[in-house]
């Protein structure tokens, strides 16, 4: 959920989102996973294509040879979330990356190469802090690399990255943004290798890909097993050197759960070495270029590795799901439920410290001309600051840190413009005749304030909190990079996975809820405004 | 009654200069009567008004109330001391017919039911039938309704003195004339001390008693109709009675 596919987005910000989002599934724990019966195995994976696939499989191997229950915790938010539900036994195994335990889980701070050594110091460090088990590794690396257009490496003879010298002024490459701006990205790769090219562009991903079968660009960043390289007619190039760090993928399962089911390693050291990089991209293809379902596809790698008797029943795939996107919305249900719930948390909260703050300000300011140029000054001023510059702003505040407070302080301050504006104008706009007439008729200023300034500014005001309300639930959205959750969450996911229906499960029910929220602000506003007022 | 004494009134104009709205004014309203300031637009009679009920403060003299000096009492008692009507009846959107006449007496922490009373009476006494107009809305009331209902809301602590700034003036000119004819009754009715200003000569002719003639924020002259029609005080009012007026001097 968080961190998306959280080798990908290394941010520091991100890197420090655990303890946040520990925090959080510790919360959201589901009591029926907590009450877990014994003879029970719970298989987790993160919310991935890849991660599935490799999730359906061990599940349907430990459900074809031993005697427990399977229940598989598919499309879980990301390492963090996944290492924190293995950790409290909410889930028993799932498939991990070792550049990722290197990286996010241990957070080693040098950069390794060597995938042996890598794998050998991971399974060392997990056993002896956390009684987790590396099992045998699948084959497959999931690492970056370089890919190039098949015809083009051809004529020019280039296999591997140092191949790409000689050529690199007359080459051109989209990278994406993330590529191109990361220290393990793109500038150390081009130091690390002595590489110049002739033009780097920051592409977005998908784009990328349309971009070299086009043929306006002759390079790209991509994932050893992305299925994409099956689609696309493109050599990924050897990375000779040894730039990239290994990810070499392995199922990691609680010292506990080995120890209670003692035949359960065999079953899944069946799949070592069995998924090389190129059976990988194949399987990844299918699910994501042809829209098969993820346990179906693990199915038949299963049966055609003769893992698996083909005659066994079939259960219905449950995970699949990706036919249509209505089907992957229907899917996304519950935890679209639960993000929009927090979504709304973080919002309201916001807004209601805004209008406690703004409306007694503009009415406080509304008779002063210097308090308005500077409460309006300083909120202006506030409203020009990028989301994302003033999120990053909050974390560094001592108290606020990465938590839904910093998200909620950011909101907070947006929201204030619109009410202040609204309450100063809507003060300001009434008639200075009836002002006249209340104060003449001897109403205190008090009473002129509460019972004709206020009631006649009501509509302007609520216009101001409905605007505070729709900007809100849009920046909140952003909250998501800083852990702290709301339907930002699958946005952000789904930009690192180039995953379209990911953003959109994020980004419609958002739109949606600004859509909502602005309706009912205005029956709210409505019913506030005095009848007598209301044409 | 109400006792102007050299009173001054002086704004900051453009550029700086100070402009005399109001220049060493002094008046006497005697109880019962109804004044009606009048002059060209500008002449300061407004500002007058606004000075008794401290709506504006002067520069310099004295304005007392009852004997009592204005200056010195709690502008919100002196206030309600004197019932204010203005031009368009300013009633309050937001609020009932009911409660727009009502709004002192609630303010001032009547009963309920004591104040429904009054406002009854009150919206009977303008000619409102208050079981028809009492839940109304002002927008949903005709310019003349409205402006009766403003003369109600002044009314409703029954002060010593009201205070009119041009009541009549936005009304087209039958339904002025009608609620002129029916605010003569009215005056009897009340027996209030009245203040009216007005740019209209005919309408002060037939509400006033007296007349205050201002130009230039200078009294010109102060007199029963008669006078000031029969014995103008100067070539200027001369004029002004027939109604050619010439411009003010120094606007």
């Amino acid at each position: 959920m968080t961190l998306g596919w959280s080798r990908r987005s290394l941010s520091p910000a991100l890197r420090v989102a655990g303890p946040v989002v520990l925090a959080l599934i510790a919360l959201a724990a589901p009591s029926r996973l907590l009450a877990r019966q014994p003879d029970r195995l719970v298989i987790g994976s993160k919310n991935f294509t890849e991660s599935r696939i490799l999730g359906e499989m061990l599940a349907l191997l430990v459900e074809a040879r031993t005697d427990l229950t399977v229940e598989h915790r598919s499309g879980l938010g990301g390492t963090l979330v996944c290492f924190a539900a293995l950790q409290s036994g909410q889930i028993d195994l799932y498939p991990e990356y070792t550049g990722t335990g290197w990286s996010i889980v241990l957070k080693e701070p040098g950069r390794i190469a060597d995938p042996l050594r890598a794998f050998l110091h991971v399974q060392q460090q997990y056993r002896e802090r956390y009684d987790i088990e590396w099992l045998q590794p699948f084959g497959l690396n999931n690492s970056y690399a370089l890919a190039m257009r098949e015809d083009r490496a051809a004529a020019l003879g280039i296999r591997t990255i140092s191949d790409l010298i000689p050529h690199g002024a007359d080459l051109r490459a989209g990278f994406s943004i993330e590529f191109v701006n990361r220290e393990d990205g793109w500038p150390g790769l081009s130091a690390f290798y002595g590489l110049q090219l002739g033009d780097v562009r920051a592409l977005e991903h998908g784009l990328a890909y349309e971009a070299i079968q086009n043929g306006e660009i002759d390079l790209v960043d991509a994932y050893t097993t992305d299925g994409k390289l099956k689609r696309y007619p493109l050599r990924v190039l050897v990375d000779d050197k040894g730039f990239f760090p290994p990810y070499n993928a392995a199922p990691i399962v609680r010292g506990e759960t080995l120890r209670a089911h003692p035949g359960l390693r065999e079953v899944l050291d069946t799949l070592a070495f069995r998924i090389p990089d190129t059976t990988m991209i194949d399987l990844n293809y299918q699910v994501e270029e042809q829209g098969r379902g993820f346990r179906e596809v693990a199915r038949e790698f299963l049966v055609g590795e003769h893992l698996l008797d083909a005659e066994a029943p079939v259960e219905p795939d449950a995970t699949a799901g990706r036919g249509s996107f209505v089907s992957f919305l229907a899917g996304r249900w519950g935890e679209t439920l639960r993000l929009a719930g927090r979504h709304l948390e973080l919002t309201l909260a916001a807004v209601l410290l805004a209008v406690l703050v703004a409306v007694p300000l503009g009415i406080a300011v509304a008779r002063s001309h210097a308090g308005e140029r500077l409460a309006l000054g300083t909120a202006g001023v506030i409203q020009t600051i990028p989301s994302l510059a003033l999120l990053a702003f909050m974390i560094a505040i001592p108290g606020l840190g990465l938590s839904a407070r910093s998200a909620i302080v950011a909101l907070f301050l947006y929201a204030v413009l619109p009410i202040l504006r609204n309450t100063h104008t809507g003060l300001n706009d009434v008639d200075p005749d009836l002002l006249d007439a209340a104060v003449g008729l001897g109403l205190t200023p008090r009473q002129v304030l509460f019972r004709v300034q206020l009631p006649l500014a009501t509509r302007t005001i609520m216009a101001g909190i409905r605007t505070a309300t729709v900007i809100s639930i849009g920046v909140a959205t952003l909250a998501a990079f800083i852990g702290a959750g709301g339907l930002g969450e699958p946005i952000v996911t789904g930009l690192y996975l180039n995953d379209t229906w990911l953003i959109l499960s994020g980004a419609i029910p958002a739109a949606l809820l600004a859509l909502l929220a602005d309706a009912l602000l205005s029956r709210v506003e409505r019913w506030l405004t005095p009848r007598g007022l209301s044409a | 009654m109400i006792r102007l004494e050299h009173v001054s009134r002086t704004f900051a104009g453009t550029g700086g200069a100070p402009v005399h709205a109001v220049r060493d004014l002094s008046l006497e309203i005697v109880a019962g009567e109804t004044l009606a300031l009048v002059g060209p637009s500008g002449c300061g009679k407004t500002t007058t008004l606004r000075l008794i009920n401290r709506l504006i403060e002067p520069s310099s003299g004295r304005i007392t109330v009852g004997g009592e000096d204005a200056a010195a009492m709690d502008p919100v008692r002196l206030r309600r001391r004197m019932g204010y009507v203005v031009q368009s009846g300013g009633l309050f959107p937001h609020l009932t017919i009911g409660r727009n006449v009502g709004l002192l007496c609630e303010l001032e922490g009547w009963p309920r039911e004591k104040t429904r009373a009054r406002v009854d009476e009150l919206l009977s006494l303008v000619h409102l039938a208050p079981d028809e107009f009492r839940a109304r809305f002002p927008r949903e009331l005709s310019g003349g309704q409205r402006q009766r209902v403003g003369v109600a809301r002044a009314l409703a602590l029954d002060p010593e003195i009201l205070l009119m700034d041009e009541p009549f003036g936005a009304l087209d000119p039958l339904t002025r004339a009608s609620l002129q004819q029916e605010f003569v009754e009215l005056e009897r009715l009340v027996a209030k001390t009245i203040v009216i200003v007005s740019h209209d000569l005919a309408e002060a002719f037939l509400l006033g008693d007296r007349l205050a003639v201002l130009n230039a924020g200078q009294l010109v002259q102060v007199g029963t109709p008669d006078d000031v029609r029969s014995q103008p005080a100067n070539d200027w009012v001369r004029a002004f009675v027939a109604g050619a007026a010439p411009a003010p001097v120094g606007a």
